[in-house]
């Protein structure tokens, strides 16, 4: 496997603003694509909440939104877990964020090679 | 085979215990290991004299061989400088983990 374009998954759990690591996970996942790494990242129940478009700089809150731009320059796709977006009424996400069924995300699981996930 | 470890747990957590016995286990089966300290996990590297510290002990695992680094901006944000860290700890960057990512036979994430 050394060498090798690896298959790299972040899940994300929790919500935008309760703690500094959903932008620290962000931020991960821009410096893992440096080398032969393919990166994705999961927004999973309360993590789908970073599916919508947010303003965290008006509450003094790590600006997410500089990572999310920079993810397509960086090949990183961003999916969110259709069941946790019905759990919580959330209909419209972000332009970039591809919907998945629960399915699809377990198979997003086991096909990558590193999970971090984030909880 | 080579193995890392990326730990974001201080050393109130279990995460941080396991990390160090699985790094100390894997060392002696002759396994390179590498720790990549990153958020609160860089607390694990500072030194502490209490008589009743609360450590892992992850300054053990230097003399085995093991490497251990930490990430340089989630340390500088919590004011923490190479005078407060024990010998041996490198500074690195997203760049470093992302290279240890890939180069890694495993790689086992306590975030």
């Amino acid at each position: 496997m050394k060498g090798h374009l690896k298959n790299l998954l972040l899940i994300i759990r929790t919500t935008p603003f309760n703690t500094v690591s959903v932008p620290e996970a962000l931020r991960m996942s821009i410096g893992l694509t440096v080398h032969d790494n393919r990166v994705s990242i999961l927004l999973i129940d309360n993590g789908v909440w970073n599916s919508l478009r947010v303003a965290p700089h008006t509450i003094g809150r790590p600006d997410i939104n500089d990572s999310m731009e920079l993810f397509s320059a960086c090949g990183i796709r961003v999916f969110a877990d259709e069941v946790s977006l019905k759990e919580r009424n959330i209909t419209e996400c972000d332009g970039h964020v591809e919907k998945l069924s629960r399915q699809e995300a377990l198979g997003l699981i086991a096909g990558s090679d590193v999970v971090i996930s984030f909880g | 085979m080579k193995i890392g470890f990326l730990l974001h747990k201080s050393p109130e957590h279990q995460d941080a215990h396991t990390v160090k016995r699985l790094a100390d286990g894997f060392a002696d089966m002759g396994h390179e290991v590498s720790v990549f300290l990153m958020e609160d996990g860089v607390y694990n590297a500072v030194v502490n004299n209490s008589p009743g510290k609360l450590s892992a002990g992850f300054d053990n695992l230097i003399s085995k061989g093991v490497k251990i680094a930490l990430c340089t901006y989630t340390a500088e944000i919590r004011g923490l400088n190479q005078p407060d860290l024990f010998d041996g700890v490198d500074f690195h960057s997203q760049y470093d983990l992302s290279k240890l990512v890939n180069e890694c036979d495993r790689f086992l994430s306590f975030v």
